[in-house]
C-alpha cells in the first residue's frame, strides 16, 4: 500500500478482468470518478505476479468474480496468503446470496454487484477508504 | 249265614283292595313318569319311556318334534322296533362328533348305549339309551345341531385363517397391524416382508412402537397426517422418503386402514402396510427432468430471440451514431435509444436469474396489500392516458407468504398483460382480499391448508381469451403476442413462482369480454415483519416496531438526544457521527434499513451526498434530512448545500413530537403525498448522475 490515501481520487487501482470491454467500461467508470492511476490484468495468474513484485504501487484491486483459468475467489484466496490487508473489490454478477458469503469469508474488503451505477461505484470507493483508515 | 257267603265277601273285598292297590301303584308309576316328563320337557330334550311291555308308554313333545315318524307308530312300536328304526338313521361319519361326545358320556353313568342320528329334517341328535328305576328303558333324544354348526365354524376359521396367514406372509408389502387402543400403538404382528424391511427378526418387531419408527422418517407434515389419521380411525396414505442413497432414494407408500369388526364396534387394531416405491418415483422423476429440459429449451430460444432484438438495436444505434458525431443532439437521442435497450436487457436477466432460482431466499411474511399498493405509481406511469386503474381491498392488511419480489414481479406481469389485452384502452381493476372456502378453483390442490389464502385479482376488460388458448395459457413459452412484442415468459414464469410459494394462479376468461386472474396466496398467521402502530393525532401512541433508522449527525449531544427519542418510539438505531462513519456502519448492517436520518451539514461527507450514496446502495430506504433551512444552521458552513428537491426536511431544532410524526408519516404509506417525494427526488438523483 502507499501512502495514506485521503481521496478516491488518489487511489491507484490494479484492475483484474478477463474481458476487455468490461476492463474498458471500469476504467472509465474509474476515470469519471477521478481515479487516473490505473494498472490492468487480464487474469489472476498475472494479477498475482504483478502483486508480488509491485505490491506497494497499488492501493485496491478491483476484481471481476467470474474469470476462467482462475476465479476471482481463488485470486483473492491466493492473494490474502502474502498479503492480508490489501484492499479487495469483488465485482460479482451473481445476485444469489451464497456468493457473496463466500467472498465476505474469503476477505474481500467490500463487493459491488453487477451492473452499478457510478454512484454505488463511488459510495463502495469511500467505505473502503474509511476501512483502510481504520 | 253260609260259609260260601262269607268266602265270596271276602274274595270281593280283597279284589277291591287289590284294584286299589293296583289303580295306586298306576297312579304312582304315572306320577312317577310325569316327574321325569316334566323334567325331560323343560330340558328341551327329547324323551321316549317304555313300559314293561317294553311297548312305547310315553312320548315327550320334543321327541314328537325330532322324531315326527315316530308318533304314527308308537303305540305299537315296541323296544326292539325302536332300536332297528335307530341303527337305520345312525350317521356315518360323524365321528369326530361322536368321539367329542363320548368322552363326556364316559363320565356319566346314566346311559348304557348311544349313537348319533339324523332325523328326517336333517337334524343331528344324540341317542341314549337307559333304563329307569323301575326297570323300564328309556331313551333319551338331545340335539346336536347347534353344536355342530360352532364345530364346523371354529374349523372352518381355524383353516381360513392359516390360509391367509400364509398369503399375508408371502406379499411383497411390509404389513402391520397395531394396537389401536394404546397411545403408543405398539406391533401386534408383522409379515415377513416387514421384518425384512426394518431389517429385525420378527421377536424384536413386535412390541415396537410403530410411531416412534415413523416420526423418524416422515416429515412434520406427514407425521401429522398419520397421526391424526390413526386417532380418527381413518384410512390414509402418505409416501415417505426413507433414505437418500449415493444414486437413488428410498420411498415407501404407508397406507394406514382401522381394523373394523362391525358396526358400532370400537376399533382396537389397525392395519399399516408399506409398499417400496423407489422405482416408481425415480421414473416419475426422471420424466419430470426431460419435461424439464424440453421446457427450457424451448426458453432459451426465446431469450436468445429477444436478446437478439436488444443487441441488434443496440447495435443499430450505435452505428448511426458513428455517422453524427458532429450532432451531439442526435448523438445524445440515440444514446438515449441504446440506454433504454440495455435496461430492458438488463430487466429481461433479472427475471430470468429469478425464475431460474429453485428455492425462495427466505419464506417472507408480507403485507399484500401494502406491497401491491408500493406498485401503483410505477405501474400508472406505465398505463396509456385510456386505461382506468383500480385497486380496492377487503381489508387494511393481508399477511402472506410471499418473497417481496416474487409477488411484485407476478403483479406488474399481470398488469402489462392486461393492458396489452387493451390496445384501445379499457379498465383494469385490482381487488384483494381473504378467500373464502367456496372460493378456491377445483383443482387447486391443498385447498385445505391451515390458515387459508389471500386473493389477489387483476380483471381487465379487454378482448379476453379463448377456450383452447386458456388451456395453453401457462405453457412456458406459449405467446400470443407478435414476434418480437415479448417472450411470453411471464405467465409461465408467474405460474412457477406462484406454486414455489405454495400458492395457486386461476384463470377466467370469454373472448370478447375481458380475462380475470386471480392468485391466491397462502395466508401467514404472523404479523408481517413490521408494524406501525399509533395514529398522527397521537403521538405519544407512536410506535414503530422492527424498524431500523440509521441516524448521521456530527454534534454529539444531539445525536445522542436523538437516538433516545428514536428508542422511544421502538425502532432500532445505528448511529454515526459523520457521512464515512454512516457508509461504513450501513455497510456491515446486514439486514433491511428503513430510514436514513441525516443532518444536512457535516464535515467531509455532507448529508446530501451521503444520501445519494446511501440511495444507490439501498434504495428502499426513506430519507429524512434534519435542518432544512441550511441558511438557518449554526452559521459555520462554508459551503451552501443545497437540498434535492422534493426532499423530507426536519427543521431543528425539532422536539420528540414532530420527529415521531414526520418519520411516523414517512414510514406508515398512508400518505400518498410521501410517496410521491421519494419518487422525486430519487429520479432527481438517477437523471443527475
Amino acid at each position: 500500500m502507499t501512502d495514506k490515501v485521503s481521496e478516491i481520487t488518489d487511489l491507484k487501482v490494479l484492475l483484474v478482468e478477463d474481458q476487455a470491454e468490461a476492463r474498458a467500461m471500469m476504467r472509465n467508470m474509474l476515470a469519471e470518478l477521478g481515479i487516473t492511476q490505473i494498472f490492468e490484468s487480464k487474469d489472476g495468474r498475472e494479477a498475482l505476479e504483478f502483486v508480488d513484485s509491485a505490491f506497494d504501487f497499488i492501493d485496491l484491486i478491483v476484481c471481476d468474480w467470474n474469470m476462467p483459468n482462475m476465479s476471482g475467489v481463488e485470486f483473492l484466496r491466493q492473494l490474502r496468503t502474502v498479503d492480508p490487508n490489501m484492499p479487495f473489490l469483488m465485482v460479482t454478477g451473481r445476485s444469489d446470496i451464497d456468493s457473496v458469503a463466500e467472498a465476505k469469508a474469503s476477505g474481500v474488503t467490500a463487493y459491488i454487484r453487477k451492473p452499478f451505477s457510478p454512484v454505488q461505484l463511488e459510495a463502495k470507493l469511500r467505505i473502503i477508504l474509511q476501512r483502510m483508515a481504520a | 249265614m253260609s260259609l260260601f257267603l262269607i268266602t265270596k265277601i271276602i274274595s270281593f273285598v280283597l279284589l277291591a283292595v287289590a284294584v286299589v292297590v293296583l289303580v295306586l301303584m298306576r297312579k304312582r308309576v304315572k306320577a312317577e313318569n310325569k316327574t321325569l316328563t316334566d323334567m325331560m320337557d323343560a330340558s328341551g330334550i327329547g324323551m321316549v319311556l317304555f313300559d314293561q311291555d317294553d311297548k312305547i308308554a310315553h312320548l315327550n313333545v320334543h321327541a314328537e318334534r325330532f322324531l315326527p315318524e315316530l308318533t304314527a307308530h308308537s303305540r305299537e312300536m315296541t323296544f326292539s322296533a325302536f332300536m332297528d328304526f335307530v341303527f337305520d338313521r345312525a350317521k356315518e361319519g360323524e365321528e369326530g362328533l361322536s368321539h367329542s361326545i363320548q368322552g363326556e358320556f364316559e363320565k356319566s353313568q346314566q346311559s348304557g348305549f348311544y349313537d348319533v342320528i339324523e332325523t328326517c329334517d336333517g337334524r343331528l341328535c344324540l341317542v341314549e339309551i337307559g333304563k329307569t328305576t323301575s326297570g323300564n328303558h328309556i331313551v333319551l333324544l338331545t340335539d346336536l345341531s347347534a353344536r355342530k354348526q360352532q364345530e364346523e365354524r371354529v374349523s372352518r376359521l381355524t383353516r381360513s385363517n392359516f390360509e391367509l396367514e400364509q398369503a399375508v406372509q408371502a406379499m411383497g408389502s411390509g404389513i402391520v397391524i397395531c394396537n389401536a387402543l394404546s397411545g403408543e400403538h405398539n406391533i401386534l404382528y408383522a409379515n415377513k416382508a416387514f421384518c425384512d424391511i426394518v431389517a429385525l427378526p420378527l421377536e424384536e418387531v413386535v412390541g415396537q412402537k410403530l410411531l416412534t419408527w415413523l416420526k423418524s422418517f416422515c416429515d412434520e407434515d406427514q407425521y401429522k397426517k398419520i397421526l391424526s389419521c390413526i386417532r380418527g380411525n381413518d384410512s390414509c396414505d402418505v409416501d415417505v422418503l426413507i433414505a437418500k442413497l449415493k444414486n437413488k432414494e428410498i420411498w415407501f407408500n404407508i397406507k394406514i386402514t382401522p381394523i373394523t369388526k362391525g358396526e358400532g364396534q370400537v376399533v382396537e387394531s389397525f392395519l399399516a402396510i408399506f409398499t417400496d416405491i423407489s422405482e416408481t418415483k425415480a421414473r416419475e422423476a426422471t420424466l419430470m427432468q426431460s419435461q424439464k429440459l424440453e421446457a427450457l429449451g424451448q426458453l432459451a430460444a426465446g431469450i436468445a430471440h429477444d436478446f437478439n432484438n436488444i443487441l441488434s438495436i443496440v447495435d443499430g444505434y450505435a452505428q448511426i451514431a458513428k455517422r453524427y458525431l458532429d450532432d451531439p443532439e442526435k448523438i445524445s437521442d440515440y444514446l438515449d435509444k441504446i440506454d433504454q435497450s440495455s435496461k430492458r436487457g438488463a430487466a429481461l436477466t433479472k427475471q430470468m436469474l429469478i425464475f431460474s432460482r429453485h428455492k425462495i431466499m427466505e419464506d417472507k411474511v408480507i403485507d399484500m396489500v401494502e406491497t401491491i399498493h408500493d406498485q401503483e405509481p410505477l405501474l400508472r406511469s406505465i398505463l396509456s392516458g385510456n386505461v382506468s386503474f383500480t385497486i380496492s381491498e377487503q381489508s387494511k392488511a393481508l399477511p402472506v407468504i410471499c418473497a417481496k419480489d416474487a409477488m411484485e414481479q407476478v403483479f406488474m406481469n399481470l398488469v402489462i398483460n392486461a393492458r396489452d389485452a387493451m390496445p384501445q384502452g379499457g379498465s383494469i381493476e385490482v381487488e384483494m382480499g381473504v378467500a373464502e372456502p367456496g372460493q378456491l378453483p377445483e383443482d387447486m390442490e391443498n385447498k385445505d391448508r391451515e390458515g387459508g389464502y389471500s386473493y389477489l385479482r387483476v380483471r381487465d376488460d379487454g378482448e379476453g381469451i379463448d377456450e383452447k388458448t386458456i388451456k395453453k395459457i401457462f405453457d412456458p413459452f406459449f405467446t400470443t403476442k407478435e414476434q418480437g412484442k415479448g417472450t411470453g415468459l411471464g405467465l409461465s414464469m408467474i405460474y412457477g413462482r406462484v406454486k414455489e410459494i405454495g400458492g395457486f394462479i386461476d384463470v377466467s376468461s370469454t373472448k370478447g369480454r375481458g380475462a380475470t386472474f386471480e392468485i391466491f396466496f397462502p395466508t401467514s398467521d404472523k404479523e408481517p415483519d413490521k408494524v406501525v402502530e399509533g395514529s398522527k393525532s397521537d403521538v405519544e401512541s407512536i410506535r414503530l416496531k422492527g424498524y431500523t433508522v440509521l441516524v448521521a449527525e456530527d454534534e454529539a449531544e444531539l445525536l445522542a438526544l436523538v437516538v433516545d427519542m428514536l428508542e422511544k418510539m421502538g425502532m432500532t438505531v445505528i448511529s454515526a457521527s459523520n457521512g464515512d462513519e454512516a457508509l461504513m456502519k450501513q455497510d456491515d448492517f446486514e439486514g433491511q434499513i428503513d430510514l436514513l436520518l441525516t443532518d444536512v451539514v457535516m464535515p467531509e461527507l455532507d448529508g446530501v451526498k451521503l444520501a445519494e450514496l446511501f440511495h444507490s446502495l439501498r434504495p428502499d430506504a426513506k430519507i429524512i434530512f434534519m435542518s432544512g433551512y441550511p441558511a438557518m444552521e449554526r452559521g459555520a458552513m462554508h459551503n451552501a448545500v443545497n437540498l434535492p428537491k422534493h426532499a423530507e426536511f426536519l427543521a431543528k431544532p425539532f422536539d420528540y413530537e414532530q420527529l415521531a410524526r414526520i418519520i411516523y408519516l414517512k414510514l406508515s404509506d398512508n400518505d400518498g403525498e410521501g410517496r410521491k417525494k421519494d419518487e422525486a427526488m430519487a429520479a432527481y438523483w438517477d437523471t443527475n448522475d
